[in-house]
Protein backbone atom coordinates (compact mmCIF):
# COMPACT_ATOMS: atom_id res chain seq x y z
CA UNK A 1 0.00 0.00 0.00
CA UNK A 2 1.24 3.32 -0.72
CA UNK A 3 1.48 5.68 2.06
CA UNK A 4 1.06 9.60 1.49
CA UNK A 5 3.48 10.92 3.69
CA UNK A 6 2.54 14.53 4.85
CA UNK A 7 5.91 15.96 4.44
CA UNK A 8 7.89 13.88 1.96
CA UNK A 9 11.23 14.43 0.61
CA UNK A 10 11.13 14.72 -2.94
CA UNK A 11 13.89 15.68 -4.91
CA UNK A 12 12.19 18.47 -6.50
CA UNK A 13 15.61 20.77 -6.90
CA UNK A 14 17.58 17.91 -8.55
CA UNK A 15 14.38 17.50 -10.92
CA UNK A 16 15.05 21.08 -11.49
CA UNK A 17 18.43 20.74 -12.21
CA UNK A 18 17.69 18.06 -15.09
CA UNK A 19 18.34 14.99 -12.93
CA UNK A 20 16.99 11.40 -14.55
CA UNK A 21 17.64 10.05 -11.62
CA UNK A 22 15.46 12.68 -9.93
CA UNK A 23 12.52 12.52 -12.42
CA UNK A 24 12.51 9.26 -11.92
CA UNK A 25 11.90 9.40 -7.80
CA UNK A 26 9.42 11.82 -8.96
CA UNK A 27 7.34 9.89 -11.38
CA UNK A 28 7.97 6.49 -9.57
CA UNK A 29 6.08 7.85 -6.72
CA UNK A 30 3.01 9.72 -8.88
CA UNK A 31 2.82 7.00 -11.23
CA UNK A 32 0.21 5.17 -9.66
CA UNK A 33 -1.89 7.43 -7.70
CA UNK A 34 -2.05 9.59 -11.35
CA UNK A 35 -3.13 6.99 -13.11
CA UNK A 36 -5.61 5.99 -11.02
CA UNK A 37 -7.14 9.25 -11.20
CA UNK A 38 -7.02 9.92 -14.68
CA UNK A 39 -8.41 6.10 -15.78
CA UNK A 40 -11.47 6.53 -12.37
CA UNK A 41 -12.35 10.16 -14.81
CA UNK A 42 -11.91 9.12 -18.48
CA UNK A 43 -12.33 5.09 -18.23
CA UNK A 44 -10.24 4.39 -20.84
CA UNK A 45 -7.01 2.63 -20.28
CA UNK A 46 -5.10 3.89 -23.71
CA UNK A 47 -6.35 7.18 -23.09
CA UNK A 48 -4.90 7.28 -19.46
CA UNK A 49 -1.44 6.13 -20.16
CA UNK A 50 -1.44 8.28 -23.36
CA UNK A 51 -2.62 11.55 -20.41
CA UNK A 52 -0.13 10.06 -17.59
CA UNK A 53 2.21 10.00 -20.27
CA UNK A 54 1.72 13.67 -21.30
CA UNK A 55 1.13 14.75 -18.00
CA UNK A 56 5.32 13.48 -17.69
CA UNK A 57 6.46 15.04 -20.23
CA UNK A 58 4.75 18.90 -19.51
CA UNK A 59 5.87 18.62 -15.76
CA UNK A 60 9.78 18.03 -17.72
CA UNK A 61 9.05 20.50 -19.52
CA UNK A 62 7.30 23.26 -17.47
CA UNK A 63 9.16 22.77 -13.99
CA UNK A 64 10.34 26.20 -13.74
CA UNK A 65 6.74 27.30 -13.36
CA UNK A 66 6.61 25.07 -9.85
CA UNK A 67 6.59 28.18 -7.66
CA UNK A 68 6.54 25.87 -4.29
CA UNK A 69 8.77 23.02 -4.22
CA UNK A 70 6.57 21.27 -1.62
CA UNK A 71 3.49 21.48 -3.86
CA UNK A 72 4.86 19.18 -6.49
CA UNK A 73 2.24 16.55 -5.95
CA UNK A 74 -0.98 18.79 -6.45
CA UNK A 75 1.22 20.85 -9.49
CA UNK A 76 1.31 17.56 -10.81
CA UNK A 77 -2.12 16.19 -10.72
CA UNK A 78 -2.88 20.10 -11.76
CA UNK A 79 -1.29 19.30 -15.29
CA UNK A 80 -3.10 15.68 -15.52
CA UNK A 81 -6.61 17.43 -15.04
CA UNK A 82 -6.21 20.27 -17.13
CA UNK A 83 -5.24 17.10 -19.70
CA UNK A 84 -8.50 15.13 -18.87
CA UNK A 85 -10.37 18.79 -19.88
CA UNK A 86 -8.22 19.48 -22.96
CA UNK A 87 -9.65 15.71 -23.82
CA UNK A 88 -13.29 16.42 -23.14
CA UNK A 89 -13.05 19.59 -24.76
CA UNK A 90 -12.12 17.94 -27.94
CA UNK A 91 -14.90 15.40 -27.30
CA UNK A 92 -17.50 18.39 -26.44
CA UNK A 93 -17.52 16.61 -22.72
CA UNK A 94 -16.27 19.72 -20.98
CA UNK A 95 -19.40 21.47 -19.45
CA UNK A 96 -19.91 17.66 -17.79
CA UNK A 97 -16.88 19.04 -15.40
CA UNK A 98 -18.56 22.28 -14.52
CA UNK A 99 -21.70 21.37 -12.78
CA UNK A 100 -22.43 23.13 -9.57
CA UNK A 101 -24.05 22.04 -6.70
CA UNK A 102 -25.57 25.05 -4.72
CA UNK A 103 -24.92 25.38 -1.21
CA UNK A 104 -21.54 24.48 0.90
CA UNK A 105 -21.71 22.40 4.41
CA UNK A 106 -19.99 24.25 7.38
CA UNK A 107 -17.89 21.94 8.31
CA UNK A 108 -15.43 19.43 6.97
CA UNK A 109 -13.58 17.97 9.16
CA UNK A 110 -13.02 14.05 8.09
CA UNK A 111 -9.83 12.21 6.51
CA UNK A 112 -10.42 10.08 3.50
CA UNK A 113 -9.29 6.93 5.78
CA UNK A 114 -12.68 7.37 7.90
CA UNK A 115 -14.72 6.04 5.08
CA UNK A 116 -14.03 1.92 5.99
CA UNK A 117 -15.47 -0.46 2.50
CA UNK A 118 -15.79 -4.10 3.91
CA UNK A 119 -14.60 -6.59 1.34
CA UNK A 120 -18.37 -6.90 -0.28
CA UNK A 121 -19.27 -3.91 -0.47
CA UNK A 122 -15.90 -3.22 -2.92
CA UNK A 123 -18.05 -3.95 -6.22
CA UNK A 124 -21.27 -1.82 -4.66
CA UNK A 125 -18.49 1.51 -3.51
CA UNK A 126 -16.88 1.37 -7.38
CA UNK A 127 -20.37 1.45 -8.86
CA UNK A 128 -21.36 4.15 -7.16
CA UNK A 129 -17.81 6.21 -7.54
CA UNK A 130 -18.78 5.39 -11.37
CA UNK A 131 -22.52 7.00 -10.63
CA UNK A 132 -21.38 10.26 -8.97
CA UNK A 133 -20.96 13.67 -11.24
CA UNK A 134 -17.91 14.38 -12.42
CA UNK A 135 -17.12 17.58 -10.39
CA UNK A 136 -18.01 15.25 -7.37
CA UNK A 137 -16.15 12.57 -8.75
CA UNK A 138 -12.65 14.86 -9.20
CA UNK A 139 -12.67 16.30 -6.00
CA UNK A 140 -13.10 12.74 -4.10
CA UNK A 141 -10.59 11.12 -5.85
CA UNK A 142 -8.26 13.65 -5.22
CA UNK A 143 -9.48 13.45 -1.58
CA UNK A 144 -8.66 9.89 -1.41
CA UNK A 145 -6.15 9.14 -3.64
CA UNK A 146 -3.53 11.95 -2.36
CA UNK A 147 -5.14 13.04 0.60
CA UNK A 148 -4.82 16.82 -0.87
CA UNK A 149 -6.47 19.65 1.37
CA UNK A 150 -9.04 21.82 0.15
CA UNK A 151 -7.15 24.44 -0.76
CA UNK A 152 -5.08 21.93 -3.35
CA UNK A 153 -7.91 20.63 -4.59
CA UNK A 154 -9.41 23.70 -5.71
CA UNK A 155 -6.09 25.00 -7.40
CA UNK A 156 -5.89 21.35 -8.84
CA UNK A 157 -9.75 21.62 -10.19
CA UNK A 158 -9.37 25.39 -10.55
CA UNK A 159 -12.54 25.39 -8.77
CA UNK A 160 -13.25 27.80 -5.45
CA UNK A 161 -13.06 26.35 -2.31
CA UNK A 162 -16.49 26.33 -0.99
CA UNK A 163 -17.37 24.43 -4.41
CA UNK A 164 -14.83 21.93 -3.29
CA UNK A 165 -15.74 21.63 -0.10
CA UNK A 166 -19.49 21.39 -1.06
CA UNK A 167 -18.90 18.49 -3.82
CA UNK A 168 -16.77 16.57 -1.11
CA UNK A 169 -19.61 16.59 1.70
CA UNK A 170 -22.26 15.87 -0.99
CA UNK A 171 -19.98 13.09 -2.66
CA UNK A 172 -19.20 11.59 0.55
CA UNK A 173 -22.92 11.90 1.95
CA UNK A 174 -23.77 10.09 -1.01
CA UNK A 175 -21.10 7.60 -0.42
CA UNK A 176 -22.55 6.61 3.08
CA UNK A 177 -26.00 6.67 2.26
CA UNK A 178 -25.13 3.76 -0.06
CA UNK A 179 -22.67 1.59 1.86
CA UNK A 180 -25.15 2.04 5.21
CA UNK A 181 -28.11 1.05 2.58
CA UNK A 182 -25.84 -2.63 1.93
CA UNK A 183 -25.42 -3.31 5.17
CA UNK B 1 -12.07 -4.02 6.43
CA UNK B 2 -10.29 -1.41 3.37
CA UNK B 3 -10.23 2.25 2.92
CA UNK B 4 -10.83 4.32 -0.28
CA UNK B 5 -7.17 4.37 -1.55
CA UNK B 6 -6.78 0.90 -0.67
CA UNK B 7 -9.48 -0.43 -3.51
CA UNK B 8 -8.21 2.05 -5.67
CA UNK B 9 -5.09 1.32 -6.01
CA UNK B 10 -5.69 -2.70 -5.40
CA UNK B 11 -8.13 -2.28 -8.53
CA UNK B 12 -5.27 -0.74 -10.76
CA UNK B 13 -1.91 -2.80 -9.82
CA UNK B 14 -1.93 -4.31 -12.83
CA UNK B 15 -1.24 -1.32 -15.00
CA UNK B 16 1.85 -1.00 -12.93
CA UNK B 17 4.25 -2.52 -15.84
CA UNK B 18 2.87 -0.24 -18.29
CA UNK B 19 3.26 2.90 -15.96
CA UNK B 20 6.79 1.51 -15.66
CA UNK B 21 7.72 1.98 -19.06
CA UNK B 22 6.06 5.03 -19.66
CA UNK B 23 7.94 6.35 -16.85
CA UNK B 24 11.25 4.95 -18.51
CA UNK B 25 10.52 6.87 -21.74
CA UNK B 26 10.11 10.01 -19.86
CA UNK B 27 12.99 10.14 -18.17
CA UNK B 28 15.60 8.61 -20.80
CA UNK B 29 13.58 12.15 -22.14
CA UNK B 30 14.88 14.24 -19.16
CA UNK B 31 18.38 12.59 -19.79
CA UNK B 32 18.72 13.50 -23.68
CA UNK B 33 17.60 17.34 -23.39
CA UNK B 34 19.53 17.36 -19.80
CA UNK B 35 21.31 20.93 -19.33
CA UNK B 36 24.46 20.45 -17.85
CA UNK B 37 23.91 23.04 -14.54
CA UNK B 38 24.29 22.10 -10.98
CA UNK B 39 21.00 22.28 -8.36
CA UNK B 40 22.46 25.04 -7.17
CA UNK B 41 22.38 27.30 -10.44
CA UNK B 42 19.26 26.78 -11.04
CA UNK B 43 18.08 27.13 -7.63
CA UNK B 44 19.71 30.50 -7.75
CA UNK B 45 18.33 30.61 -11.61
CA UNK B 46 14.59 30.05 -9.55
CA UNK B 47 15.57 33.07 -7.10
CA UNK B 48 16.41 35.45 -9.79
CA UNK B 49 13.36 34.52 -11.35
CA UNK B 50 11.15 35.05 -8.03
CA UNK B 51 13.11 38.11 -7.92
CA UNK B 52 12.35 39.34 -11.46
CA UNK B 53 8.73 38.58 -11.08
CA UNK B 54 8.03 40.04 -7.93
CA UNK B 55 9.11 43.34 -9.47
CA UNK B 56 7.05 43.26 -12.59
CA UNK B 57 4.91 46.41 -11.13
CA UNK B 58 7.37 48.42 -10.50
CA UNK B 59 9.24 47.44 -14.01
CA UNK B 60 6.41 48.06 -15.99
CA UNK B 61 5.75 51.61 -14.15
CA UNK B 62 9.41 52.46 -14.88
CA UNK B 63 9.00 51.82 -18.61
CA UNK B 64 5.70 53.56 -18.97
CA UNK B 65 7.62 56.68 -17.17
CA UNK B 66 10.90 56.18 -19.46
CA UNK B 67 8.39 55.97 -22.90
CA UNK B 68 6.93 59.06 -21.71
CA UNK B 69 10.09 60.89 -21.47
CA UNK B 70 11.02 59.35 -24.84
CA UNK B 71 8.08 60.74 -26.52
CA UNK B 72 8.60 64.45 -24.88
CA UNK B 73 12.41 64.23 -26.03
CA UNK B 74 11.33 63.27 -29.34
CA UNK B 75 8.78 66.37 -29.53
CA UNK B 76 11.51 68.50 -28.40
CA UNK B 77 13.87 67.23 -31.00
CA UNK B 78 10.91 67.57 -33.99
CA UNK B 79 10.91 71.66 -33.25
CA UNK B 80 14.40 71.73 -33.13
CA UNK B 81 14.94 70.31 -36.41
CA UNK B 82 11.71 72.53 -37.75
CA UNK B 83 13.84 75.90 -36.71
CA UNK B 84 16.53 73.82 -38.64
CA UNK B 85 14.67 73.14 -41.50
CA UNK B 86 14.98 76.69 -42.67
CA UNK B 87 17.32 77.24 -45.40
CA UNK B 88 20.38 79.27 -45.24
CA UNK B 89 19.70 81.46 -48.22
CA UNK B 90 16.21 82.68 -46.83
CA UNK B 91 18.37 83.95 -43.77
CA UNK B 92 18.53 87.69 -43.97
CA UNK B 93 21.85 89.06 -42.98
CA UNK B 94 23.03 89.99 -39.65
CA UNK B 95 22.80 94.13 -40.70
CA UNK B 96 19.43 93.68 -42.08
CA UNK B 97 18.28 92.02 -38.88
CA UNK B 98 19.85 94.73 -36.53
CA UNK B 99 18.14 97.67 -38.40
CA UNK B 100 14.82 95.80 -38.14
CA UNK B 101 15.43 95.14 -34.26
CA UNK B 102 16.22 99.24 -34.07
CA UNK B 103 13.46 100.17 -35.53
CA UNK B 104 11.21 97.77 -33.77
CA UNK B 105 12.36 98.96 -30.64
CA UNK B 106 12.21 103.16 -31.62
CA UNK B 107 8.12 102.05 -33.01
CA UNK B 108 7.95 100.67 -29.66
CA UNK B 109 9.15 103.24 -27.10
CA UNK B 110 7.34 105.99 -29.23
CA UNK B 111 4.15 103.75 -28.46
CA UNK B 112 4.84 103.48 -24.94
CA UNK B 113 5.24 107.48 -24.84
CA UNK B 114 2.23 108.19 -26.82
CA UNK B 115 0.19 105.49 -24.05
CA UNK B 116 2.00 107.60 -21.21
CA UNK B 117 1.05 111.10 -22.45
CA UNK B 118 -2.99 109.87 -22.99
CA UNK B 119 -2.68 108.74 -19.53
CA UNK B 120 -1.82 111.83 -17.73
CA UNK B 121 -4.40 114.18 -19.86
CA UNK B 122 -7.62 112.89 -18.28
CA UNK B 123 -8.41 115.65 -15.15
CA UNK B 124 -8.52 114.39 -11.82
CA UNK B 125 -12.02 115.31 -10.22
CA UNK B 126 -11.18 114.64 -6.84
CA UNK B 127 -7.07 115.30 -6.58
CA UNK B 128 -5.21 114.10 -3.58
CA UNK B 129 -3.89 116.66 -1.50
CA UNK B 130 -1.48 116.49 1.35
CA UNK B 131 -4.19 116.08 4.35
CA UNK B 132 -2.70 119.75 5.68
CA UNK B 133 -4.14 121.96 2.87
CA UNK B 134 -7.43 120.06 3.19
CA UNK B 135 -8.12 121.20 6.67
CA UNK B 136 -8.43 124.91 6.79
CA UNK B 137 -11.39 124.02 3.90
CA UNK B 138 -13.21 122.65 6.03
CA UNK B 139 -12.77 125.03 9.30
CA UNK B 140 -14.14 127.99 7.72
CA UNK B 141 -17.01 126.00 6.51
Amino acid sequence: MLVVAEREQLPVLQARAGEPAAWDTLFRRYQLPLYVYVFELVHDEQASLDLAQETFIAAVQHVGSLRDDEKFGSWLFGIAHQKCIQRWRKQNREELLRGEIAGAPDEFDDGPDDLLIRREQETEFMNLLNQLPLPQRSVLLLHFIEDFSLEEIARITEAQIGTVKSRLHYAKKALRKLLEEKK
Amino acid sequence: MKTPRDILFQRHQAAEPKLDAIREAAVAAVGSRRMAVSPAVADRRYHWREFWFSLRWHLAGMSAVWLVIVLLNLNIGHSASLASAIPRGKIPPAQIILTSLRENRRELLEMMQVSESRESRPPKLFPIQPRSERFPETLTA
